[in-house]
């Protein structure tokens, strides 16, 4: 029994990264503009999407096939900004008319990619070979994602303590009116943070989708999730985010043990819920508007 | 204007017109998933349009609904129409514990939670098996309506004949809560929520009655889809029909009455009609979603040309008529001090807001609170109405504290705060936000309001006179009908008053009301001010017009970073060291201000 | 007495004309497949080529041609009912075959019951598919069916002393776990079942290794998931035996599995290597249109169309429902699986079952 715990925990960890990077892209477009963006679960999807074309139509390497999804979904996380946020914004209903918009964007994308693809599960071949470590067995590409999650994350931990960006990007989170006064371009940080949202959910999704089978339907599906994730981890806060997706990674695959995948989903929302009703502003505190 | 008998007359002709307008079964069933659908879609309307509040998961009504009356039916053999109306509860059910978390929640945050409590309950019908036989679904005999024979109508028509009874009585319902001051209370909810709550609205109870109502509606509409699928399986509760329910709404405008139903027949009615469109329907209707958001917040019915869309009109004054008695009489009560507070202390994350600030307020005083930006006069306020809870200290309102209470219920009492910028719901007319103020003071029971009985109708008058009487007081019955927005900022500050008149208060708090106002605006503003004490209100005024504070107050309280500093006659406070000492930081004509 | 004879001469050619013009009225039947997935899309390829093959053959009732109406049903009962309206009151057609889910298949029945319409029902196992009504048919085995031959096969060949279980969360995937408890008792060490909608097994297979089993049983219509599960078996070293439950296994799942599906074993009810004329033109026929090899989904598709022009043929008919269903169950029809007959609640009976393995990447008859 312990043995089997210990290889769901080392499971769950790894999905819990591909969670936590989602959750980050979502924190990050909520703390500097403040609003929700509903569409970012398909930027993952379209990221393993982006990954089964290259592996599959183009042949490419698994490794080579990477960078490529990141980039289309740095393409489409600012295509998505430019038609759906971004003139929205300065609405006085702004933000409830951003959660429509990329709530309809979302629904686009999905639906463009059940009708040009099909709704077929696919597989894609990412880091071969196996490792037994006692009695667990962490795949290759499982190893991977560990790792590179975590390369992504310090990248990003970087980029915003040390480069000039990163200052105007806590500078805009903080106040848009005082940034504007001290002469940074508010909608330039905006955009180039959307793009680094959804390059890192786009990574995500190229990452996990050899590990738990790429499907049309896979961004529906971790919305949600990432949604448990940044609500319990705090709305804005990006070590929350981290965190709170292994976590809650670990839990789903824990929970899975004892109860079929279904209900241990249907435990988890209910946290959401559980969390919204009592603690909105997640473990860490960080409230949202 | 449309009124409710017209649309039940309406929707019972073309009830009984189906049998002869519309011959193949096949039409008959696709018009009748449409008014289903458009029954959905009204309900969703409720909360989307009225309230303001998006809802990703409108779906957990309907397959609740759907899933109610199936088990009922398998379980215990009942007839299915029979066991039909009874799938309003289980909507009720839901939908007040939703309403309570729309109370603690807004925006995104309630957007997320109706969406994970559909994905919660689909999981749940998913997976409990051996009640619900999971993704394989329940499978529910439908018999033949009773009349269908007699009047020789085959299963699809009589169907959707009934289909349209009901979407008449759902549209009336709807058409006379709008009308009422539940309705009127959900556009305050939606506009000015603050401002509800201090014009004694509870908000709470408001919004658990809207969401109420409306899983009532969706669940029902979920029911009534059985005859149409025969199986009922967990992905009623999917973000599909989520979605098409929202985006129905929006489409046909959110915040008209008609509007939802015509879009939820549009959008079943349109991939029927069009194949190609049908492969692509969700697709497409999420491109139009986006292009309407984009393009028309106000969704297609806002093209319609306006006398389409009711606006309420204020009343003729009736000649002779000298209107209710606005103010209580002065003698209510019995302690002469009707407002003590004592040893007030409120703090925000190490900034002392009030430090033990005590005063009293005598019945029919106008006392005025002044001090330099940032004395914590608005905090003070807040305190008093009931917005802030206070760190420590005691507020007694006629005798009895008021702390930890709702704002709406300390209105009920008789204290009435307005506000420092005009909260008021910009896109009603004058008289209409009077009238949604007349809430406390004639309050209306739902079901009254629901079937519109003639008790409703006396008491909806009085609620037009007590708002014309509220206009007339502040001079603003010309005004009536223009929208609130387009008033000047001066008639807009007096709107505010008179709102807070309608409540009939026996204190006002006037938080700021001749900011912004030029002389002459001002001068108006105080002759008003000085009209409703002589009538026997009680009134604490906070401003920075030191000139007319000076003038119309009878005495004087100060702060300054929180603390009383002085407090007395406007001779007295206008000569005291303090006080110059805490304004000489400021502009100089304020200390000329004060000496003159 | 010229004017008579180019009278008659012009009164015979009219007849004539307009008896052909009536012969050249295509029959329409209808066929409805979520053709979104790609088993639908299975099943309705395979309708297509039937429809070719009696086209290419000249027609049925003096050379009229087939015509097929199709429909999407995605999955969905509201769907399945629509198009089955749309076929009865628009299209005027009362010939509906195909399909692949037995829910919408049991939707479908209703209505068609209700309108005295016939439905060969393609795909569906599920046992209510074919109750109380002379107008429905099944092609596909049931679980019962399979059973029968199956379970004598894994008792007596298998031998298992440990089995466990993994079945989607359907009627069938439950209907499979009962069965299999039924057969070994306490020899089962693990049941479980996972959602339509699970991309995730790691779990899954965890618990199964950690149960010791010896032979694992896999009972899933989707493709895409036991694939991955034997995948993901593969990858967690997984040693136990796996057995793929009869009637779904097929190439593209042993492809999804990849190398880890070499030594898994099954059986159904076709393979495409049955030698007999017919299915030798049929692979040929779906080969040359699709560049695929036909397997189950596709032949059962084939034959939902087949046998009711077939039977149209022999019955004379086109129109009456009831003539045409009479007509079916009174005869047996020559098919790629050998001979078919019904039973009398519309149950298609073939031969045996057929043992499968994969070998080297294909699906192919077991050595006896």
């Amino acid at each position: 029994m312990f043995d089997i715990l210990l290889q769901q925990i080392a499971n769950g960890l790894s999905v819990g990264m591909g969670y936590a990077l989602v959750a980050l892209g979502l924190t990050l477009i909520f703390g500097v503009l403040h609003v929700i963006n509903f569409s970012h679960g398909e930027t993952f999807m379209i990221g393993g999407l982006l990954t089964l074309i290259a592996t599959t139509t183009l042949g490419l390497p698994y490794l080579v096939a990477l960078p490529l999804a990141g980039l289309g979904g740095a393409v489409l996380g600012l295509a998505i900004n430019w038609i759906s946020v971004r003139p929205l914004l300065p609405r006085r209903d702004g933000a409830a008319d951003v959660l429509l918009a990329t709530f309809a964007v979302s629904i686009l994308i999905h639906q463009a990619v059940i009708m040009l693809w099909g709704p077929t599960p696919a597989r894609i071949d990412g880091v071969p070979g196996a490792f037994e470590i006692g009695p667990v067995v962490l795949t290759g590409q499982r190893l991977f994602v560990l790792a590179a999650g975590l390369a992504l994350l310090v990248a990003l931990e970087w980029m915003l303590r040390r480069t000039r960006f990163g200052v105007e990007l806590r500078a805009v989170a903080q106040s848009q009116f005082a940034a504007r006064v001290v002469g940074i371009n508010v909608d330039r940080v905006n955009g180039v943070t959307f793009g680094i949202a959804a390059v890192v959910a786009a990574l995500g999704g190229a990452l996990l989708s050899p590990v738990i089978l790429y499907s049309a339907s896979m961004g529906q599906v971790v919305i949600i999730k990432a949604f448990v994730v940044v609500v319990i981890g705090g709305m804005g806060s990006i070590t929350g985010a981290v965190a709170c997706g292994l976590l809650v990674g670990l839990l789903e695959a824990v929970l899975g043990l004892f109860a079929g995948e279904g209900i241990a989903t249907a435990i988890i929302y209910s946290l959401l819920l559980a969390m919204l009703l009592f603690r909105p502003q997640g473990l860490t505190g960080k409230r949202a508007r | 204007m449309t009124s409710s008998p017209f649309i039940l007359g309406v929707g019972a002709v073309l009830a009984v017109a189906i049998g002869f307008l519309v011959d193949s079964p096949y039409f008959a069933s696709v018009l009748a998933y449409g008014v289903v659908l458009g029954i959905f879609s009204l309900g969703l309307g409720l909360t989307l349009g009225r309230m303001g509040y998006v809802t990703f998961g409108h779906a957990a009504f309907f397959g609740l609904g759907a899933y109610a009356v199936a088990l009922l039916c398998v379980e215990f053999g009942l007839s299915y129409w029979a066991v039909l109306p009874l799938a309003l509860l289980p909507g009720v059910g839901l939908g007040v514990l939703v309403g309570f978390v729309s109370a603690r929640l807004g925006g995104a945050y309630f957007a997320i939670a109706t969406l994970t409590t559909a994905e919660i309950l689909r999981l749940v019908a998913a997976n409990w098996i051996d009640l619900t036989r999971g993704p394989m679904g329940i499978l529910v005999p439908v018999t033949p309506l009773p009349w269908q024979e007699a009047l020789g109508w085959n299963a699809s028509q009589a169907y959707l004949s009934l289909l349209v009874v009901v979407a008449a009585i759902v549209l009336a319902l709807i058409h006379n809560l709008n009308r009422s001051p539940l309705g009127r209370a959900w556009v305050a909810v939606r506009e000015a929520p603050d401002l509800a709550e201090s014009l004694g609205i509870p908000t709470v109870r408001a919004r658990v009655w809207n969401v109420a109502l409306s899983g009532a509606i969706a669940s029902l509409a979920g029911a009534l889809v059985l005859p149409k699928i025969f199986v009922v399986t967990p992905d009623l509760f999917g973000v599909a029909n989520s979605a098409t329910g929202l985006l129905a709404a929006i489409l046909g405008g959110k915040a008209t009455l008609l509007g939802p139903l015509l879009g939820g027949i549009v959008f079943a009615v349109l991939p029927e009609t069009l194949r190609f469109v049908d492969a692509a329907r969700l697709a497409i209707f999420a491109v139009i979603l986006l292009v309407v958001v984009r393009l028309l917040p106000g969704g297609i019915v806002s093209l319609l040309p306006s006398r389409l869309r009711p606006r309420i009109r204020a009343p003729q004054p009736v000649a002779g008529d000298a209107g209710p008695t606005l103010f209580p009489a002065a003698a209510a009560g019995t302690a002469d001090e009707l407002l003590q507070v004592s040893h007030l202390r409120k703090s925000f994350a190490g900034v002392t807001a009030t430090q033990d600030v005590s005063f009293t307020v005598r019945r029919g005083e106008l006392v005025g609170l002044i001090g330099p930006n940032g004395a914590g006069k608005t905090t003070c306020f807040s305190q008093l109405s009931g917005f802030l809870a206070p760190d420590a200290g005691q507020i007694a309102f006629d005798g009895r504290s008021v702390i930890g209470q709702a704002p709406h219920r300390i209105a009920a009492r008789g204290m009435v705060r307005t506000f420092q910028h005009a909260a008021l719901a910009r896109n009603l007319s004058v008289y209409e936000n009077v009238l949604t103020a007349t809430h406390l003071a004639l309050p209306e029971t739902v079901l009254a309001s629901a079937l519109r009985l003639p008790s409703f109708r006396r008491r909806e008058a009085e609620r037009a006179r007590l708002a014309m009487a509220c206009l007339a007081a502040l001079d603003l019955t010309a005004r009536a009908d223009e929208m609130a927005q387009d008033l000047p900022y001066g008639e807009q500050k007096l709107l505010a008053i008179a709102m807070a008149l309608a409540t009939r208060p026996r204190l006002l708090l006037l938080d700021e009301p001749a900011a912004g106002l030029n002389q002459v605006e001002a001068a108006r503003l105080a002759d008003v001010l000085r009209m409703l004490q002589r009538a026997g209100l009680t009134l604490v005024v906070v401003d920075h017009n030191l000139k007319m504070m000076m003038a119309i107050c009878d005495r004087i309280v100060v702060l300054h970073h929180g603390a009383l500093i002085a407090q007395g006659t406007p001779a007295e406070v206008r000569s005291h060291p303090e006080v110059i000492q805490a304004y000489l930081g400021g502009q100089d004509d304020d200390v000329a201000e004060m000496r003159s | 007495m010229r004017s008579i004879l180019r009278a008659a001469l012009l009164a015979a050619a009219c007849t004539f004309a307009v008896s052909a013009a009536h012969a050249q009225d295509p029959v329409r039947i209808g066929v409805i497949n979520p053709t979104k997935s790609l088993v639908g899309k299975q099943g309705q390829q395979g309708a297509v080529v039937a429809a070719e093959m009696i086209n290419a053959d000249g027609g049925i009732l003096g050379g009229r041609k087939i015509e097929l109406v199709s429909y999407d049903t995605n999955f969905l009962p509201n769907e399945g009912v629509a198009a089955t309206q749309r076929l009865i009151n628009q299209d005027k057609i009362r010939f509906i075959t195909g399909e692949i889910s037995s829910t919408v298949a049991l939707a479908v029945l209703q209505l068609a019951q209700a309108n005295g319409a016939l439905f060969m029902a393609a795909v569906p196992k599920h046992p209510a598919v074919t109750s109380g009504y002379d107008r429905v048919f099944r092609l596909n085995s049931t679980t019962a069916m399979d059973a029968k031959d199956f379970d004598a096969f894994l008792v007596e060949k298998i031998k298992p002393t440990k089995v466990a279980v993994i079945a989607e969360n359907s009627d069938f995937g439950r209907l499979t776990i009962a069965g299999l408890k039924k057969l070994f008792g306490d020899k089962i060490v693990a049941a479980e079942t996972y959602e339509m909608t699970q991309n995730d097994f790691n779990t899954i297979v965890t618990k199964v290794k950690g149960s010791g089993a010896d032979v694992v049983c896999l009972a899933g219509s989707n493709m895409e998931q036991y694939g991955n599960i034997l995948r993901v078996a593969a990858e967690l070293k997984l040693t136990a035996k796996r057995c793929v439950m009869p009637g779904i296994l097929n190439s593209e799942g042993v492809r999804i599995a990849g190398p880890a599906a070499d030594g898994a074993f099954s059986a159904d009810i076709y393979v495409t290597s049955l030698d007999n004329p017919l299915n030798k033109r049929f692979v040929e026929a779906y080969k040359a249109k699709y560049n695929e090899l036909p397997e189950k989904i596709e032949v059962l598709g084939f034959e939902s169309v087949w046998i009711v022009a077939k039977a149209m043929d022999k019955a004379k008919d086109a129109t009456d429902p009831g003539k045409v269903a009479k007509t079916i169950h009174d005869n047996s029809w020559e098919t790629p699986r050998g001979t078919v007959t019904f039973e009398k609640n519309g149950q298609a009976v073939a031969g045996p079952l057929i043992n499968l393995e994969v070998v080297q990447g294909k699906l192919v008859p077991a050595k006896q």
